[in-house]
């Protein structure tokens, strides 16, 4: 049994975190500007979120699982990049493959890597990829895999999908549980962060805008579907914040718990920003507002290493001591 | 704070299990009957055994005759009573987690040196009198008068829903001792002893057969004064202090024994086959649902720790602990729901199984949970409203001038 919560230096990383990305990577950006976040993934290595797990004769910052899913939470809330897991990871992969030239040029972020997961069709589906080259995760193996893609168009417009025929040309390759699971308790982070942005969007919206009188937040149709979502934000931060312990101190139930997390939380963003859609009415149907962009976000994540719609039933196969 | 290691309670546990083993109950509580006497002497015999050998009393001071156990014993000993198939006794919680502590908080001297030792010994079973007919969810439109006469509160009225109310010797009894106040004001917490003239009990059966409520008649019931828990119209006050003491921590053993449940769940659907003859977890589409079911008690399991952790750390619980309750409630009964799908034809009958653990019962019983302490309709208001700031349901818009 776990029981922690962050400590003071965990959350001074993770406000700073917070603080740069709302400065330099405000949610508007992914309308105004064409620069996408995998250009600018120097700055994140500037701030140590790109090796941060590295340790410090690797040119890391020597932290864990814990830190990282810190760091997500603050990276999904700004709706940054999901190839940012594959920047975070790609340097471990590349170090344990035997490849230690490809791994400094990815820790500096000279070499960008994109991230992806097997499509039903037999290819790859990469996110995006800006240099051709891309971290590919199937169960527990991880590799990193240089192909040609072809560009498809993705309902998430501020990223780059793409299909790649594998298994393509395969620079480094292991297979290493607690990365892979790893990836998956960042992935839910990231859509943690995202489920806070959903909650406070929808109660801000809620408490201002006024029909027949009166705020619709007034309104039990509104207030208690807000409830819910901010419920689920809570149980899936926990979820994630429990699972990333479990990983970290090698407990037996690490798996199952890493895969309940980024299920959960997937499960609960799309939830929550359908209902950020709603909530907003005719607006929340536009791309004048974000209630959108969160929604196809959510999906965009939600798809990450492994089909959702198979997940529960793998979950009931696990042994659990309670 | 960092991670508590497990070791350090390791001697805690393995002394908290070894007990458990040989003293929990061979038979189930038995039925809530109309007289409930079966289901008190279970309950008194039960709460003794606790007393006699230091059980009694895991989150209360020292000073009390509790234990003081820490946040951590106090999950352990959730965990391995839940791991042990410890008796899920409201009967007794209402005296160990309300009553008492409510009298530690706000009793006087004499209440306490006589109350506090009747319950932990488990003499003394306790009800609840809070709610009325016309004061359900909204619990503030309580009407049951307490007129002070001298040294004495005489009341009439009526109060509903109060659990065991057939077999308890006292009742935590929320009066309007100030005519004609108005909502949470003019109320006060008063000793009510069951075996007194001027009270008639009515058990109500409910969907499950038990007579798990009760509506009970006050005729010129006379209470001295002396039983008055706080100051005369405080008891609102005094009713919501309970809830800071407890921090949560009650929840842990519903939400340890729901995480069992749902494991049980599973094992049922290992074992029994469907009329295709292969195991029902073999059906990808029963799999899926109780692998939703397995992750959502584990996080909820991971929302109830966390808050534990919270209320550890700075003593104010979280937002999250707020959730656990109307979570717990509304994913027991998805639970119950599944189960009592999985049975099909035999989810219609009502077997021998003692009500703890049978399904079909605890589906009907399931129903409670949303509904008493509290609907999770009012619940989500209050969350909505104190925790997201979203306006009461009767704000008005300030029109522009």
């Amino acid at each position: 049994m776990m029981l922690s919560l962050p400590d003071d230096e965990q959350m001074a990383l993770s406000q700073g975190v917070a603080d740069f990305l709302a400065g330099n990577f405000p949610v508007e950006r992914l309308r105004s500007t064409d620069t996408r976040d995998v250009e600018r993934w120097d700055e994140l290595v500037g701030l140590g979120v790109i090796g941060l797990s590295l340790d410090e004769d690797q040119g890391g910052l020597g932290l864990s699982v814990v830190e990282e899913v810190l760091v997500c939470r603050e990276l999904g809330r700004t709706l940054v990049s999901p190839a940012i897991i594959g920047a975070m990871l790609a340097p471990h992969v590349a170090i344990r493959g035997g490849q230690d030239v490809l791994a400094v040029s990815l820790r500096s972020g000279e070499r960008r890597v994109g991230l992806a997961v097997g499509g039903s069709d037999g290819d790859a589906r990469v996110v995006d990829a800006a240099d051709g080259l891309f971290l590919f995760l199937t169960g527990s193996e991880l590799s990193l895999v240089e192909g040609a893609q072809t560009s498809l168009r993705c309902i998430d417009e501020t990223v780059c999908l793409a299909a790649a025929p594998l298994p393509g040309t395969v620079l480094a390759g292991i297979d290493a549980p607690e990365l892979a699971w790893a990836a998956h308790v960042m992935a839910a982070a990231m859509l943690c962060g995202q489920l806070e942005a959903i909650r406070d969007m929808a109660a801000d919206y809620a408490r201002t805008r006024v029909q027949f009188g009166r705020p619709i937040g007034a309104f039990q149709a509104i207030k208690h579907r807000c409830t819910d979502v901010a419920m689920g934000a809570d149980m899936c931060w926990a979820q994630v914040w429990n699972a990333a312990n479990a990983l970290h101190s090698g407990a037996a139930d690490a798996e199952f718990q890493a895969h309940a997390a980024k299920w959960l939380a997937g499960d609960e963003a799309i939830k929550a920003a359908r209902f950020n859609i709603q909530v907003h009415g005719g607006m929340g149907f536009t791309q004048e507002v974000d209630a959108q962009l969160l929604l196809k976000r959510a999906h965009v994540l939600h798809q990450l290493f492994g089909n959702p719609r198979l997940v529960p039933a793998r979950l009931v196969e696990f042994e659990l001591e309670t | 704070m960092g991670l508590v290691p497990a070791s350090a309670l390791d001697d805690f546990r393995s002394g908290v299990r070894s007990w458990l083993q040989t003293h929990v109950p061979a038979e189930p509580a038995p039925s809530i009957t109309r007289d409930g006497i079966a289901h008190r002497d279970f309950l008194r015999g039960w709460q003794r055994k606790l007393h006699d050998s230091g059980w009694a009393g895991i989150n209360w001071p020292s000073a009390f005759g509790g234990r003081d156990l820490g946040a951590m014993e106090q999950i352990v000993w959730f965990e391995e009573y839940a791991r042990a198939g410890g008796p899920d006794c409201f009967g007794l919680s209402v005296a160990q987690s309300h009553a008492g502590p409510t009298l530690i908080q706000a009793g006087t001297p004499e209440q306490r040196a006589f109350h506090l030792p009747r319950i932990l010994s488990g003499e003394a079973i306790w009800c609840q009198g809070f709610s009325e007919p016309g004061a359900g969810s909204d619990l503030a439109g309580i009407r049951c008068r307490g007129d002070v006469e001298g040294d004495e509160i005489v009341v009439n009225g009526s109060k509903i829903w109060t659990s065991f109310a057939q077999a308890a010797d006292y009742q935590e009894l929320v009066l309007r001792t100030e005519p004609g106040s108005q909502r949470h004001k003019g109320l006060s917490w008063v000793i009510c002893d069951m075996q007194s003239p001027g009270i008639t009990v009515r058990p109500i059966k409910s969907m499950d057969g038990e007579y798990h409520n009760c509506e009970v008649f006050y005729d010129n019931l006379r209470i001295p004064l002396s039983n008055v828990v706080g100051k005369l119209g405080d008891g609102w006050r005094v009713s919501m202090a309970t809830l800071a003491f407890e921090r949560g921590r009650s929840f842990i053993g519903s939400q340890v024994r729901l995480l069992r449940t749902v494991e049980r769940l599973l094992d049922f659907a290992r074992d029994t086959n469907g009329s295709d003859g292969e195991p029902l977890i073999a059906d990808p589409s029963i799999a899926t649902r109780l692998g939703e079911l397995r992750a959502r008690a584990s996080g909820l399991k991971s929302m109830t720790y966390f808050s534990v952790a919270r209320s550890m750390n700075d003593e104010v619980p979280g937002a999250e602990g707020t959730y656990v309750a109307l979570m717990l409630a509304e994913l027991k009964q998805q639970v119950y729901r599944l189960w009592m799908e999985l049975l099909d034809m035999r989810g219609l009958e009502v077997t021998d199984v003692p009500h703890a653990t049978n399904p079909v019962l605890q589906y009907l019983f399931s129903f409670a949970a949303t509904i008493g302490g509290g609907t999770s309709e009012v619940r989500r208001n209050i969350i909505a409203e104190r925790i997201l700031g979203l306006p009461r349901h009767d704000a008005v818009a300030e029109l522009p001038a």
